[in-house]
């Protein structure tokens, strides 16, 4: 997967802040997306799953260009993981899931037994075949997560896209993210780019880190590389420290957190 | 969902809809004997009693299966569309606009003809989708259509229409918009054979238009963006069932008159027995819907008998009641 999209900056009725992007994705890479607020993170999420089409420049899928695929190709290579939100729909965990099904048979009104094999694999997966028919607005957050994952297995998707998969999980929940994406790369062969405020969750599961500000790359590499405290620092507009995580040996970063003024100093 | 679940649930549905029917053929103002009816449908009745039975309330049964059945498919797909459980033809003045262009049209004096039935059905289509339009333009915030604009931004166009439809009542003299009153309420006539066969045509489309995208309308309740990811071309589903939510609510005003809240109350109370998958839904909302009417209808035949009550007034009296309990349990 090759991703070229040149400079254009501010035009057009969507206004992407996007400049110069090129950059491949290795069948079997897990890269991590990082940036500032309006870095362009959400936008390339836009564009790799043909949301929005660029302006100028293409997108190719295996050589071949989004621009010239349908809604439903692109869908049954990339899958994307969207942020949670709230709502949920009035469905049952399994229905929910077979909707990823819908473009590999976009022309049928049922799905077929083939597609009902394949989401209960994608629901065992993720650990979710025991809720099949639970109602998914009686899930916690963490089981809703899994039931989106499970639902863009389904796609059986080239490239599984991950949008701030880790918001509103606490500590376990985000362990067992990471835990199910790192089984999945390594036993299915995933390819993901999970795009990400956190830092250290991208420090942690990512092969490679791409580091966007404003629409372009600032950095492109492994995350010893990539995450480092003057670029890190320097890109984000405030003092950051990086060490090793003292487990795992990876790249921790914190914030340097302003400290109170002190009371005498208030003029 | 599967075939054979949805083939299940729409033979209970729909012999539900035939005992309705067999019921309303033996009750009305006439006051026949139930043997007397027998009697007609066996070819053995007088000419006065065949009139009533295969001229009066045989069609006026086939119209209000057929409204129903329209009235609640487009309440169901208006519903699918804007992602809002709330949305009836009714509540977002789409047949407001469909009833301001039937009363247009028939100021230009159409008469009983098939061209004419065919273009009061035409009028009545350009209203529902101007008005359908307009509420959008109103009430849409990029591209989101928030629950309480929408609400609002249909109640003002449907209050404009009717403001704009008593202005062409008063300017015009009365007899020649005979019975547009009775008809303002909701009421189903008899209908002649072409025009029941043109609403029974026009009717399949509408359904077709919109139960042909059940499955894309499925995903497209995961919001817009999840769709487009899923692979459903979000844009081109949405305006074919827009414009077939517009072309039965068209039908039924065109035929009925402005009918209310049936396509609110039977596709929730659909939804509620039978789940949201509008696979399922859409198709039995369109037996049930019919049903409903039905039932409503020969209730409104004999309430108030030998007198008529429009059966809109019954929908009505069960609706608003009905929609002041589903805003205040979404709150």
């Amino acid at each position: 997967m090759e991703f070229a999209y040149p400079g254009v900056r501010g035009a057009g009725p969507l206004r992407f802040r996007l400049g110069a992007l090129t950059f491949d994705i290795a069948a079997g890479e897990i890269l991590g997306v990082v940036g500032p607020n309006s870095a362009g993170k959400t936008t390339l999420i836009r564009l790799l799953s043909k949301v929005v089409a660029p302006l100028r420049g293409e997108i190719r899928l295996r050589g071949q260009p989004l621009a010239g695929l349908s809604r439903a190709e692109v869908a049954r290579d990339v899958a994307v993981v969207p942020q949670m939100t709230p709502d949920a729909l009035p469905v049952t965990v399994a229905e929910a899931v077979l909707l990823g099904r819908y473009p590999h048979g976009s022309g049928r009104f049922f799905e077929s037994p083939a597609d009902r094999a394949v989401s209960r694999e994608a629901m065992a997966a993720t650990g979710v075949l025991d809720l099949a028919s639970v109602p998914v607005a009686r899930l916690s957050g963490g089981e809703r997560q899994r039931v989106v994952l499970a639902r863009a297995l389904c796609q059986e998707p080239q490239l599984l896209v991950l949008d701030e998969p880790t918001t509103h999980l606490d500590f376990r929940h985000q362990g067992e993210l990471v835990g199910l994406v790192r089984r999945l790369q390594r036993r299915a062969g995933l390819t993901a780019l999970i795009v990400s405020h956190d830092l250290n969750l991208a420090a942690e599961v990512a092969d490679r880190i791409l580091l966007l500000n404003d629409g372009r790359i600032e950095r492109l590499g492994p995350p010893d590389a990539v995450l480092e405290e003057a670029t890190l620092s320097r890109v984000y507009g405030c003092p950051v420290v990086v060490d090793k995580h003292p487990a795992s040996r990876r790249p921790a970063i914190h914030l340097v957190w302003p400290e109170a003024p002190d009371r005498g100093s208030r003029a | 969902m599967s075939a054979a679940r949805l083939v299940r649930v729409l033979g209970v549905l729909t012999a539900g809809a035939l005992a309705a029917a067999a019921v309303a053929l033996f009750v009305g103002s006439a006051g026949l004997a139930p043997g007397r009816v027998v009697g007609v449908l066996l070819g053995q009745g007088s000419d006065a009693e065949a009139l009533v039975i295969l001229g009066l309330r045989l069609p006026r049964i086939g119209a209000a299966l057929l409204a129903g059945g329209a009235l609640a498919v487009a309440g169901a797909g208006f519903q699918a569309l804007t992602r809002n459980p709330l949305a009836d033809p009714s509540i977002l003045g789409v047949s407001g606009g469909a009833a301001l262009a039937v009363v247009l049209a028939q100021l230009l004096g159409f008469g009983s003809s098939l061209v004419a039935v065919l273009g009061v059905a035409t009028f009545a289509f350009g209203g529902a989708l101007g008005a359908a339009l307009l509420v959008y333009a109103i009430a849409a915030r990029d591209g989101q259509l928030p629950l309480q604009t929408l609400l609002l931004a249909g109640v003002i166009v449907g209050l404009f229409f009717s403001a704009a439809i008593t202005v062409v009542i008063s300017v015009v003299e009365l007899d020649r918009l005979a019975g547009v009153i009775h008809w303002m309420l909701g009421n189903l006539t008899a209908l002649s054979g072409d025009a029941l066969g043109v609403f029974l045509l026009l009717l399949g489309a509408g359904v077709w238009l919109i139960v042909g995208r059940a499955r894309q309308l499925n995903v497209l309740a995961l919001g817009e963006e999840p769709a487009l990811q899923l692979g459903v071309e979000a844009e081109r589903v949405k305006r074919r069932v827009f414009v077939g939510a517009s072309l039965l609510t068209a039908l039924v005003v065109a035929f009925a008159g402005p009918i209310g809240f049936v396509g609110l109350i039977v596709p929730h109370a659909v939804r509620l027995v039978l789940g949201a998958d509008n696979r399922l839904l859409l198709p039995a909302s369109l037996v049930a819907g019919a049903t409903f009417l039905l039932v409503a209808d020969t209730i409104a035949r004999n309430i108030i008998a030998p007198a008529e009550m429009p059966v809109g007034v019954i929908t009505a009296v069960c609706g608003a009641p009905f929609f002041v309990y589903l805003l205040r349990s979404r709150a």
